[in-house]
């Protein structure tokens, strides 16, 4: 599935200069509610999502994102709030605002005693694509995901990466413009993880919107917008880095000195612009990690210092932490915020 | 491309779908078309015509005659009852009956002889241990039967004796004549003293004659039990024992002297009493004794031609049974499967519409459930000889109503049932609601108001009444079964449509 591989790079049709861009956001979600007898699912959800851009929906198991991807995509009716697809609520669609719409179910939602190409087939018929697009559509699509030469083989027979990828060509072939991915990667290994967000940047390359769900907090790097859900609420929703600073508060510096650092030395280093905070690391007490407002200047920051101390500086360098990371800190500031 | 066009691709995408995912199930498909055929065969040829034997002791006390009348008995039951042997032990064969080692134990009582000369009916008693009520149904219209050729074999063997004693009157009767004709010459000749001899003779031979024909009447008294030789004596004997009455009135009279203004009359109207009795003997003695004993035999025809025997009966039926628990078992399995594998929250989101999804499955399981069905029909006809007498158009619309109304049972209780189990229950319900109540078993009449409607909701009644109708009556039925399955096919497609929108909208 790599770019380079068999097949060609990128199948789909490239619709970046096909469509004007719109006013507003492709989704808006407004105190977007859902509840199920006495559990709130979805518990007033706010997220707008710009065309031609990747959103993630991270969250641990049971956080809402599936059924706020199916209040998206109208499979479900909210139970308050509100949200609207192109302009219009998706739960009102007719076939053809629904022909705009890609969805990939969390389950693949394909026959294991259908071939490859006969569940791709079946799903263009249910989209309504023409007997005359559907050879090239399933050609591009099958090609797209690498699957050309398994296309005869059954369902049932093929691994678990490759229904995913079986699956994701199914959500491509009748060219919806916004694509609604229900953990696309969950239960695949993180080579294929890797590629399929490598289709997801070339699918928004060609001008689509992408919402995915995922949880696998380190796949949030490849998206635009990251939203974090936890308990059917709306924690943060903010870009990659963004979202890191939203984690700790700023930036992370990490500087590494040969000697020991005095509590005076840290003390002035604490003062300096545009330092919040210095933290000694328990396991190596040579290197400490700074907060700064800004990375870049930080790390000039922290030279001088080193210099003005006399002290000598092995390394300094910006740490970016984890998306593992930043997700359990974004989660404690949030829970510990109320 | 119109709308009207991506409708047609929508709901033709099941049609391919469904058919494929069957065929790719090699399993399924001998299970589909050998399975129903192999039980049908089994049925039809495990099936017997005639009623199964019965194991049956017959206990007659000492009495002779007793014992001679439960031969004849064993002889007439030979077909039904498979009689083990004659015996005086009662209690034997009661426990017998008890241990499950026969079925039926006849008993004539001790007394039987004796009883029936004290004018009372010996009572065969049948003592029995089934539990069936249809086979006990069946035992007691046997009992029944049984005493009524007992009594047919005694009654035959008096007239057979009575046939004799009138053989003996005949010879008197030709006596008679020649004791007739020579009054006549005595009487022509002027000769009162021969006149008179031979009126004696005639006297005496019309008295004898009487004598021998009071035997028969007495024999037949017994056949009849009718004291006062009325209406119950076969008419050719009645009229005998009329003319001999009228016979005897007139050869008195003639004695007494009573008749002397035209005597050549009198013995013209006695002349003519001799031959209507030779004619009324004629008449009782060439009657065979079967006819005499049961003037009337019982028969059944059909208006129509032909004639099914029990297989041919059941299997129409069977078959539409079987097609319709495929129909409904696939098309239900069909739509929860894919509540389970996740396609239906992808049809919620794509363009699909229910009438869409509707139409194509229902289009796939018309072609496999019409292709199962006329395979099957043709091993009925050709492996089982089911006749088949009506329209082969009118079969196949009768299939594709039942496979219709089949069908939308089928969606109704997939979008009821939740799991793939719970639509297997269901369809389990439905075959056994259909194997009680639509005429498979019992006629549709045997149950009572307000019960009896429930088998106007199944297919298969529909079904049994046209393929029983078109294969054995060669006709349909009613107009009503017709109008009755449309309606139903209506409801209940309604219905699915109805709550296969409301599965596929927004939830």
């Amino acid at each position: 599935m790599n770019g380079t591989g068999r097949g060609r790079p990128l199948a789909v049709t490239n619709r970046a200069d096909e469509r004007p861009p719109t006013d507003g956001p492709v989704v808006h979600a407004s105190e977007l509610t859902k509840v199920y007898g006495e559990q709130r699912a979805v518990d007033g959800l706010d997220l707008d999502i710009t065309r031609g851009s990747i959103v993630g929906l991270v969250g641990p198991s049971g956080s809402g994102k599936t059924t706020t991807v199916r209040m998206m995509t109208g499979a479900q009716r909210p139970t308050s709030g509100k949200v609207t697809v192109f302009g219009q609520p998706p739960a009102e669609f007719g076939p053809r605002e629904r022909a705009r719409l890609g969805y990939m179910p969390q389950l693949n939602a394909l026959y294991p005693n259908l071939s490859i190409a006969e569940n791709l087939k079946f799903v263009a018929s249910i989209y309504g694509v023409a007997l005359r697009h559907r050879r090239s559509r399933l050609r591009d699509a099958l090609s797209f995901v690498d699957l050309t030469e398994h296309r005869r083989k059954l369902l049932r027979d093929s691994s678990g990466g490759m229904q995913r990828r079986v699956a994701l060509a199914a959500t491509l072939l009748h060219e919806p413009d916004l694509l609604f991915l229900d953990e696309p990667t969950a239960g695949i290994d993180p080579v294929l993880r890797r590629k399929f967000w490598e289709r997801f940047a070339e699918l928004k390359r060609s001008g689509r919107t992408l919402c995915v769900t995922t949880q696998y907090v380190g796949e949030a790097a490849y998206c635009d917008v990251v939203a974090v859900l936890a308990e059917g609420q709306l924690v943060a929703a903010d870009t990659p880095d963004g979202l890191r600073r939203t984690a700790f508060g700023g930036e992370l510096v990490d500087v590494v000195v040969t000697d020991p650092v005095d509590p005076g030395a840290l003390q002035r280093l604490r003062r300096r612009e545009p330092v919040l905070d210095v933290e000694q690391l328990e396991v190596d007490a040579h290197t400490l990690r700074l907060l700064v407002t800004a990375a870049e200047a930080g790390m000039t920051a922290a030279r001088q210092w080193a210099d003005s101390e006399g002290l000598a500086v092995e390394a300094v360098r910006q740490h970016v932490p984890s998306f593992d990371d930043v997700f359990v800190a974004v989660l404690e500031r949030w829970r510990t915020d109320g | 491309m119109g709308d009207a066009i991506r409708t047609v691709i929508r709901s033709s995408s099941f049609v391919r779908k469904e058919l494929v995912e069957i065929v790719r199930q090699p399993r399924l498909v001998l299970t589909l078309v050998l399975g129903p055929f192999l039980i049908l065969l089994a049925f039809g040829a495990g099936l017997r015509d005639e009623d199964p034997p019965v194991r049956t002791v017959i206990v007659t006390g000492s009495d002779p005659q007793v014992v001679e009348v439960a031969e004849r008995y064993r002889e007439t039951q030979r077909r039904r009852l498979d009689i083990d042997e004659i015996t005086s032990d009662r209690q034997r064969a009661l426990e017998r009956l008890r241990a499950g080692e026969l079925d039926v134990v006849v008993s004539f009582p001790d007394d039987a002889t004796e009883t029936i000369r004290s004018g009372e009916q010996a009572v065969v008693t049948l003592f029995h241990n089934f539990v069936d009520p249809i086979e006990i149904k069946a035992i007691e219209l046997s009992a029944e039967q049984a005493a009524n050729r007992i009594n047919e074999e005694v009654s035959r063997g008096l007239v057979v004796r009575g046939q004799r004693v009138a053989g003996d009157v005949t010879d008197r009767l030709a006596s008679t004549r020649r004791s007739l004709t020579a009054l006549e010459a005595a009487l022509g000749a002027g000769d009162p003293e021969a006149a008179e001899l031979e009126l004696t003779r005639l006297q005496r031979d019309v008295g004898a004659l009487a004598l021998g024909l009071g035997a028969t009447d007495a024999v037949v008294e017994n056949i009849t039990g009718d004291g006062d030789g009325g209406d119950g004596r076969p008419g050719a004997q009645a009229a005998v024992l009329g003319t001999v009455a009228g016979l005897t009135a007139r050869v008195d009279a003639l004695s007494r002297g009573e008749v002397t203004a035209a005597p050549a009359a009198a013995l013209a109207a006695i002349e003519s009493d001799l031959n209507a009795l030779a004619a009324g003997l004629e008449e009782f003695g060439g009657l065979p004794p079967e006819v005499i004993v049961s003037p009337f035999q019982g028969e059944a025809r059909r208006i129509t031609e032909g004639r099914a025997n029990l297989s041919a009966f059941y299997a129409p039926a069977a078959l539409v049974l079987l097609v319709q628990h495929m129909i409904v078992t696939f098309i239900s399995l069909s739509l929860v499967r894919e509540e389970e594998l996740g396609t239906t929250e992808l049809f919620r989101v794509a363009p699909l519409r229910g009438g869409e999804l509707l139409v194509g499955k229902s289009l796939a399981y018309l072609l496999l459930g019409g292709l199962v069905t006329a395979l099957l029909t043709a091993l009925l006809i050709i492996g089982l000889g089911v006749p088949m007498r009506g329209s082969w158009v009118v079969l196949g619309l009768s299939t594709v109503g039942v496979l219709l109304a089949a069908i939308a049972l089928g969606f109704v209780i997939a979008l009821v049932a939740r799991t793939d189990s719970q639509a297997v229950q269901y369809a389990m319900l439905v075959l056994l609601a259909s194997i009680f109540f639509s005429g498979f078993i019992l006629g549709l009449d045997r149950f009572v108001a307000p019960l009896d409607r429930l088998a106007y909701l199944l297919p298969t009644t529909y079904g049994i009444a046209l393929f029983r109708g078109t294969m054995l009556r060669g006709e349909p039925g009613a107009p009503v079964i017709v109008a009755g399955l449309i309606v139903l096919i209506a409801l209940l497609g309604g219905a699915s449509w109805v709550l296969l929108r409301r599965r596929l909208g927004s939830q």
